[in-house]
């Protein structure tokens, strides 16, 4: 059997969050307790036996094992969890955050300590880790973001670039053009984080946010039908949950690709169960699955992913259909998101379950070997990196 | 001429505060270790020590060296104790491996990555170009300091400056437990209120207990000097569990709420119900509400109380090693005086 490469994960733990980052998961109540204890040890440890104890409760329980991963030592150890689902010779992408700007307060582990960790992990499984170096427009001027990207991709053992507007920024922000005009050139992935929901910025509503710069003009292309973003937003000024789906919305990346068609890009998560689900009702026009797919369809290089999404059983047929597209089918991956999806399954389980679905199809080709091993191998491969050796 | 009398109820009252000094910050200790206290107050005192400059986290960077993860025990306790030796060397070695070039490259026939880093030539010049490396911070400025007298040493460059690093690191350390110990003082204060209550340890009472009844303020003299005489420094008090069971069963003092309530109570009726439900908790905190509250000078008995819990706390929170040193003066004293 092919090596798998898994393209989405996270490996990042508390001590890499900020201070107000758990809320975007389990609620500002929630987190606003549970926070204290958990930087703990020993609370951390407590607050899963707790949850163990609720045996017949099984969403207890899987906090209780996203807290145990969450709360681990270290990246390497939350590594060498993840590897242990996988064999020695397959591949795992660990998508690094830079959270520094998020408006969540400072983490006791900065961004660049993160980087620093990831290199150990690299340095430990130099071929099954393949790390992504995270970019954000507010952490430096374009030229130093575009070096900094240089030099992780070049040397220090980076395969892609992640980027996560959600965090408070926008996909045409100017600051991020020349990274884009390089990806593009070296034929580098990009991974973006694009649901509805997940974590979000935190920090205040700026004006720049409400009628913000941009490198490109508007997408032409871009369908009449399809609901877009126009500037200065007047919505949900004061609901930031709301205010924040304004940031990944895919038609700020529909205005990127018309000036960077060739632009490698990831739309991870493939619109989320949410998207899939609209998708199939009367509002499929503001579905984002559905923008996903004709942004896979118009340019040659844009990706998606199932990662998060394929923990919901009951549209595993839905992705069972995107791969057997004709037209975009070769460019879905597989990911599962680990360590998020432990609040619902383990790897272990997620990973076999969609595999066992896929060979029951009746198809004459090996699906799971396109979806884990033929399309990430394309994505992956640039002048920087052969997925193909 | 001082009064013997008056002696041995301070020996009598110092022993016990004594006594409960100690089990309070045995407590406080077993909260400690539990919540990993120590480790994280080390973990805090080091960033200040350190500090943070362009992003570069020393104290992350320190806790993540495999010498230092591995001190601790699990996953999610750190260490509450680095060597100063370890802590010197382990951050030259992350000064030397900041400036250390490092490379992943991919072969090009197998596919597989391997990892480079620059040969090292000696020590010293690694650590000058690590150094060199280094953004502008207070701690990069003691590293400079520390490179230029190492410079100067006719041999032994780097131990010159690993040295120097510990220097710094143990003089910083004596503060750092001062600062601990001077931390402690609310918490004592705190449990001892709540011990007080808890307990029904109310000084005020206590101490006119120990003044009128001879018999049992003899017998805490005896024990008292027996304790005095078995230790000549707090820290060979081994305090377990044993040790305070064992003291309060041969002292016999007068605590807790159920002996008083048994000697207060005057109403029949109330004596009648108390003593069906002896065993029972809540009837227990009931009876001392409706105790503390139905008297006719109910405001005064409340206050009283209050204050003499008050006052238990305010003197255990002067800490177990101060009252140690007051007994051994006391009973010192009392030999004095005995000889005259
Ligand atoms: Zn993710």
């Amino acid at each position: 059997m092919n090596k798998i490469y898994n393209c989405h994960t996270h490996v990042f733990n508390i001590e890499n969050a900020p201070e107000k980052f758990l809320s975007g998961f389990v609620g500002k109540f929630v987190s606003w307790f549970a926070w204290p204890i958990l930087n703990i040890g020993i609370g951390a440890y407590m607050m899963i036996k707790l949850l163990k104890l609720f045996k017949n409760r099984p969403i207890l329980q899987k906090y209780a094992s996203f807290l145990k991963v969450g709360t681990m030592k270290s990246q390497l150890n939350i590594f060498k969890d993840l590897k242990s689902f996988y064999n020695p010779d397959d591949h795992i992408v660990i998508l690094s955050l830079n959270m520094d700007y998020m408006g969540a307060g400072k983490a006791k582990h900065n961004y660049k300590q993160q980087i620093h960790e990831i290199k150990r992990i690299k340095a430990h499984y130099p071929d099954t880790c393949l790390p992504f170096y995270s970019i954000d427009p507010r952490a430096g001027s374009p030229g130093e973001l575009l070096s900094e990207a240089r030099q992780h991709l070049k040397k220090k053992g980076f395969v892609g670039i992640k980027i996560y507007p959600a965090l408070g920024y926008y996909p045409f922000d100017p600051g991020l053009e020349e990274v884009y005009k390089w990806a593009s050139d070296k034929k580098v992935p990009i991974m973006t984080h694009c649901t509805k929901v997940g974590s979000y910025y935190l920090g205040d509503i700026t004006a720049e946010m409400i009628n913000p710069n941009s490198f490109v003009g508007q997408a032409l292309n871009w369908p009449n039908k399809f609901d877009k973003v126009s500037f200065p937003i007047t919505e949900n000024l004061k609901k930031k949950k709301e205010f924040c789906d304004n940031f990944s919305h895919l038609y700020n990346y529909a205005r990127v690709l018309e000036k960077y068609p060739d632009l490698k890009i990831c739309f991870a998560h493939a619109g989320d169960d949410v998207g899939i689900k609209e998708a199939k009702s009367g509002n499929s026009n503001n579905s984002w699955f559905t923008h996903i797919k004709y942004l896979m369809q118009t340019y040659q290089n844009v990706y998606t992913d199932i990662s998060y999404t394929l923990v919901n059983k009951k549209i595993h047929k839905d992705l069972y259909e995107l791969l057997i597209d004709k037209d975009i089918g070769h460019k879905v991956l597989f990911g599962t998101d680990y360590f998020m999806t432990l609040r619902d399954k383990s790897e272990a389980k997620l990973k076999s379950e969609f595999m066992t679905f896929l060979i029951q199809q009746d198809t004459k080709i090996d699906l799971w070997d396109k979806l884990a091993n033929k399309n990430p191998k394309q994505y992956l491969t640039s002048n920087f990196y052969n997925a193909n050796l | 001429m001082i009064d013997l009398h008056i002696i041995e109820f301070a020996i009598a009252l110092i022993f016990i505060v004594l006594l409960l000094s100690l089990f309070v910050s045995w407590l406080i200790d077993w909260y400690a270790s539990r919540t990993n206290r120590k480790g994280r107050f080390l973990k805090r005192m080091l960033t200040i020590m350190l500090g943070e400059s362009n992003g570069l986290n020393w104290t992350a960077r320190l806790y993540r060296h495999p010498l230092i993860e591995s001190l601790s025990i699990k996953y999610n306790r750190i260490t509450s104790y680095i060597a100063p030796r370890l802590f010197a060397e382990v951050l030259t070695d992350l000064i030397i491996e900041e400036g250390k070039a490092y490379s992943f490259t991919q072969d090009k026939k197998t596919g597989k990555i391997k990892y480079h880093e620059k040969e090292s030539t000696d020590m010293f010049s690694d650590l000058k170009t690590g150094i060199d490396s280094l953004p502008e911070s207070d701690a990069t400025r003691n590293f400079k300091l520390y490179f230029e007298i190492a410079k100067e040493a006719t041999e032994e460059k780097t131990e010159s400056f690993i040295s120097s690093i510990e220097s710094w690191y143990n003089e910083y350390m004596l503060r750092v437990n001062h600062t601990y110990k001077r931390l402690l003082r609310k918490p004592l204060l705190i449990t001892g209120l709540v011990i007080a209550i808890l307990f029904n340890i109310d000084f005020i009472k206590l101490s006119s207990e120990l003044w009128t009844n001879t018999h049992l303020q003899k017998s805490i003299v005896t024990l008292a000097e027996e304790f005095d005489n078995k230790y000549s420094n707090i820290e060979e008090v081994e305090v377990s569990k044993e040790f305070f069971k064992e003291y309060k069963e041969s002292i016999g003092l007068p605590i807790g709420w159920n002996a008083e309530l048994k000697k207060e109570l005057k109403n029949p009726k109330l004596i009648k119900e108390f003593e069906e439900n002896s065993g029972n908790f809540f009837s227990v905190i009931k009876q001392v509400f409706i105790y503390l509250f139905s008297g006719t000078n109910w405001v005064w008995t409340l206050l009283l109380k209050l204050l003499g819990f008050f006052i238990t706390a305010l003197v255990v929170s002067f800490g177990a090693p101060f009252w140690f040193q007051a007994l051994h003066k006391i009973i010192n004293i009392k030999k004095t005086v005995g000889v005259k």
